[in-house]
């Protein structure tokens, strides 16, 4: 055993060199080893004066199970290899993820735009797409929810479309076992629960049918109750909302418990899930007791109907089955002809208002994402240019065409894994813009979080545009000839044909794309402009409101709401600081309103004209001077307006709209009308919108809360600069006095309800006019970069221009030219794009047309403008190509 | 080391004649050490592992040789290990393995082990019945 001496080539056997060739064959050593050892063992024993024969077999014994060893080592070598090959793997990529590092620390500009601009594109796509998943897509928690499908009535006559249907209709329709697997129906109010803790109000969804089985819920506690549970006698049994339940103490004993539900005692026998949000913000879920006379009832148009379509009829079937169920209707219940039902489908039933707010911004959002890649495209294409002298460099000390390519793949992979990471910035940055921007009107918004699969989607297309245009240089690089490029002094290969058209098409589109953006928030900040710039009918500013729901058993005798109000009013209006104070059944903008048909007395109705329609109000106190309304004709409510049985003297005002479209060439005051009770008109009002600022006015009737003594929620709107806590505590101090169990809830201040109603066009210009300044930004960067990079292409040749006499301004001009020229053709473009897809905005705008003049003539100007001044930079330092550099480099 | 030649020759002989020789069936374990140790000196191909272990051992630990090869396999992959093919002095090719500096620290953990374990069983072999 002395030792050993060094492998030499020269003895290795061919055949065992053509074996190593694919890595080490780990087959051929284990053998090669183990034969050793045997024949060396066999060698021994002969040595020692065994025979050949006996030796082999001592030998073997001794040696043990060689297949069964063999195959051990056979593992155990196949695993060290596995490990030494990903150790092997792991370390280059390593190295290579250093060294490109290093590249991109050392061009700060490139990479910071190239950055900004991965983190942008991946961003705001995320963002909105996760927004348009959450909120358009899967707003429910529950399985197929693309077939779950909501019926709404329409009497177009009476100005009601796309409303809940009456119960008797609601009852007809979950009768259809063949268009539903499971249907249901709910309407939601209000209610004040006592017995558990203090009294609250909570919003109750009732239900009949097979409400929960439509969304296929499953209790988090306890049972959900059945349809039969409808049954009169059956019906006092709750199901918590998971929000509610927490709000108690998530307390399992709950179940079983007796609550007070608005006076009745109800059993608590189950609690929701928490995913089960619908509808949103619900509380308390409870049946409704379906008396003979209420299943008749079709003129409760109270009730969403919501359904699960038969497995395997399709959208088709179920729209004809719900129009014969119609026709059924028309032909047996006498319906008016112009009633008639609509199907929605529930996802774009709760995305409401919200949905083409988010369409439009999932359409701006993919113009983000098509600006970023061909950002980055000429980014790559301009920089890979520039690096050809360093990639020959690398190809001359031997590095090949496999090494270059996977390099540029790890500094593309390694940009857009670090945009992706400033991209979620972003994404959750926007989100929370969207959040602040819409909460208060559209609560969807603010649960909304970043998607995996959008992130993945977006970082995806990003990295397959950079990876794309990265590779250009790469590949040629393998090609490039070494010795040009190094000899070329100037820094590698100057730029081809193909390749320029490419550069400027990039811009071309970016700017193209750019001004669609622009044009599109410009829009929505005109039209949000002439929105706010309606009138809505009264003064906002320092109109403070809360809502008191008045519920109890000393409440239902006559009259007794109304001394609570009265009471009250009395109790307030002492206070002199909160100025004037009033109430109204439903405020402006607080989205509720009711509304009737009406007559009036002594004028036969006129059969070629619509039913009269009007909304109706009952106000208390100073609610008009509160409000700012004005008085235009007679006189407001006053004391004389007292609660009489005699309806001979009830009285109510009507507003302007009401006084020109039925009183037209007379006057209203004396006239009497009938909508519910006849009441004389007394005053006229001025108009104010109910639900939207610059929707067209709708008649109104005012009823005094003395002589419409039967509403039992009120809104209290005091005008006062006292703050909004203020105001609550001096309320509630009022109202306890009065009687303690009555809830105040919903204190806003009127400019926040009204911002409130335009939160979605809010949202839509807000990150419309985000993304476009962001675009902007990324064009004009574009702009500048091509500009600058075929500047420096063309040094020499600037340089030779001048030395043979050509001006500065001659120069400088051809390169101005060139940028105006790609800024022009992308605007021309970018207009012709912009006509298009403004259409989409439609029905976001208000006051101007979707080919507003003025936008579509601005935002192209300030635009070329831009781009002018982006190529003016580079075209100065054209003018300073030094002659004589010029013509000694070449 | 000579005298340990001679020996090894006379065990090797009578591996299959006297079966009252006491012997020790190995640890699981305890050839890793044993290998290691025996590395410790210098680089060894299996067979010289074998042919050490015999000659110092007296023969009393059986094993079957080839069991050594998953042995050094394992612990090369732990990197205790590194094994090299070299040319004997008889001319033929075999993988000749040598202790690294992480086998020598493990080696020295090992030893200690041992000795804390030999020791301690020796003190309770030796030990006579006290009044507890």
């Amino acid at each position: 055993m002395t030792g050993p001496r060094r492998d030499d080539p020269a003895d290795t056997p061919k055949w065992w060199r053509y074996l190593r060739f694919w890595g080490v064959n780990v087959g051929a050593e284990v053998d090669d080893e183990i034969s050793f050892h045997l024949e060396e063992l066999i060698g021994y024993y002969v040595a020692r004066g065994v025979p050949p024969d006996e030796a082999r077999r001592i030998a073997t014994e001794r040696f043990g199970d060689r297949d069964h060893i063999a195959l051990a080592m056979r593992t155990l070598a196949t695993q060290r290899e596995t490990a030494m090959q990903r150790t092997e793997w792991m370390d280059s990529i390593r190295r290579d993820i250093r060294y490109a590092v290093r590249q991109l620390v050392n061009r700060p500009a490139f990479t910071c735009v190239a950055l900004l601009t991965l983190a942008l594109g991946i961003g705001a796509n995320t963002a909105i797409f996760s927004a348009v998943n959450a909120v358009l897509l899967h707003p429910v928690a529950t399985t197929d929810i693309d077939r779950l499908m909501v019926v709404r009535t329409n009497l177009p006559t009476m100005n009601l479309m796309n409303v809940s249907v009456g119960p008797g209709e609601a009852l007809d329709l979950m009768a259809r076992r063949d268009l539903f697997d499971a249907a249901g129906a709910w309407a939601g109010r209000g209610a004040v629960i006592t017995e558990i803790g203090d009294p609250r109000r909570v919003a109750v969804a009732r239900t009949m049918g097979q409400f929960f089985d439509v969304f296929h819920v499953v209790p988090a506690l306890g049972r959900l109750y059945r349809p039969d549970e409808s049954e009169p006698g059956k019906e006092r049994v709750v199901v918590l909302g998971y929000s509610l339940w927490r709000e108690l103490g998530a307390d399992r004993s709950l179940i079983g418990k007796q609550i007070t539900l608005s006076g009745v005692r109800h059993e608590v026998i189950g609690v929701a899930p928490e995913s089960f949000d619908y509808p949103r913000s619900t509380q308390l879920y409870a049946p409704i007791a379906l008396t003979p006379q209420y299943a008749q009832n079709r003129n409760q148009l109270a009730w969403n109907l919501v359904g699960r379509m038969k497995t395997g009829i399709s959208r088709e079937q179920f729209d004809a089955g719900v129009l014969r169920e119609q026709q059924r209707w028309h032909r047996d219940l006498h319906y008016g002809d112009t009633q008639f039902l609509s199907v929605v489908p529930l996802v774009t039933m709760i995305a409401g208002q919200l949905r083409p707010a988010l369409l439009v911004l999932l359409g701006a959002v993919g113009f983000v994402l098509l600006i970023a890649c061909a950002n980055i495209a000429s980014l790559q294409l301009v920089h890979g240019t520039a690096r050809s002298r360093e990639l020959a460099v690398r190809a001359a000390l031997g590095a090949g065409r496999g090494t270059i390519v996977r390099q540029l793949l790890v500094e593309n992979f390694v940009l857009s894994i670090a945009g992706g990471l400033v991209g979620l910035g972003v994404g959750a940055a926007i989100l929370k813009l969207m959040a602040a921007a819409g909460a208060s009107q559209m609560p969807a918004l603010a649960d909304v979080r970043l998607s995996a699969p959008a992130l993945l989607f977006t970082g995806i297309a990003t990295i397959v545009a950079g990876g794309l245009f990265g590779l250009l240089p790469a590949l040629r690089a393998g090609r490039v000839d070494v010795q040009e490029a190094l000899k070329d002094g100037s820094g590698g290969a100057s730029i081809g044909g193909r390749r320029s058209r490419v550069l400027h098409a990039s811009v071309v589109v970016q700017v193209a794309l750019t001004l669609v953006l622009l044009v599109s928030s410009g829009l929505m900040i005109r039209s949000l402009r002439a929105l706010l710039s309606q009138n809505p009918g009264f003064i906002a500013e320092h109109v403070t409101t809360l809502k008191m729901t008045v519920t109890g058993p000393r409440y239902q005798q006559a009259g007794s709401l109304t001394t609570f109000y009265d009471q009250l009013l009395g109790r307030l209006s002492a206070m002199t600081e909160l100025g004037d104070v009033g109430f109204v059944s439903e405020l402006p903008f607080s989205d509720e309103n009711d509304s009737s048909p009406f007559t009036i007395i002594g004028r036969a109705p006129n059969p070629n004209l619509p039913a009269m329609h009007a909304n109706l109000h009952t106000v208390g106190g100073d609610y008009f001077k509160a409000m700012g309304i004005p008085l235009l004709r007679g006189r407001t409510f006053d004391k004389t307006d007292a609660a009489t049985p005699q309806q001979a003297t009830w009285v109510c005002v009507i507003d302007e709209t009401l006084a020109k479209t039925y009183f037209p060439n007379e006057d209203p005051i004396g006239k009497r009308i009938n909508q519910g009770p006849d009441a004389t008109i007394v005053g006229v009002v001025g108009t104010v919108s109910q639900g939207a600022l610059g929707e067209p006015p709708k008649a109104t009737v005012y009823y005094p809360y003395t002589q419409h003594a039967w509403y039992s929620g009120m809104y209290v709107v005091t005008r006062t600069t006292l703050p909004m806590a203020t105001v609550v505590s001096r309320v509630r101090g009022a109202l306890q006095a009065i009687d303690p169990n009555i809830p105040l809830f919903s204190a806003r201040t009127l400019d926040e309800r009204i911002a409130g109603s335009l939160a979605p066009r809010r949202l839509a210009m807000i990150v419309l006019t985000g993304l476009a300044a962001l675009s902007l930004g990324l064009a004009v960067f574009g702009l500048y970069g091509v500009i600058s990079y075929v500047v420096t292409q063309r040094t020499r040749e600037f340089g030779i221009r001048i030395a043979l006499g050509a001006r500065p301004a001659d120069v400088q001009g051809m390169v101005l030219r060139q940028g105006v020229l790609l800024a022009f053709v992308g605007v021309a473009l970018g207009l012709a794009g912009a006509f298009v897809a403004t259409r989409a905005l439609s029905n976001l705008l208000f006051g101007i047309s979707a080919r507003d003049p003025f936008t579509f003539i601005a935002v192209p100007l300030v635009l070329a403008a831009v781009a002018v001044a982006a190529s003016y930079l580079p075209a100065r330092r054209a003018t300073k190509a030094d002659p004589l550099q010029a013509l000694r480099s070449s | 080391m000579s005298k340990g030649v001679t020996c090894s020759l006379g065990t090797l002989s009578e591996d299959r004649v006297p079966p009252s020789r006491p012997t020790v069936d190995l640890l699981q374990g305890s050839l890793d050490v044993i290998v290691l140790q025996t590395l410790s000196w210098q680089p060894m191909h299996g067979f010289g592992i074998a042919r050490w272990i015999q000659r110092v051992t007296d023969d009393v630990f059986q094993i079957e040789e080839g069991t050594l090869y998953p042995a050094l396999y394992k612990i090369e992959n732990k990197g205790w290990v590194k094994g090299e093919w070299r040319i004997t002095e008889n001319n033929r090719r075999a993988k000749y393995y040598r202790l690294t500096a992480a086998g020598k620290r493990r080696l020295a953990e090992e030893s200690r082990t041992w000795n804390l374990f030999a020791g301690a069983m020796a003190k309770i072999m030796t030990a006579v019945p006290t009044p507890v």
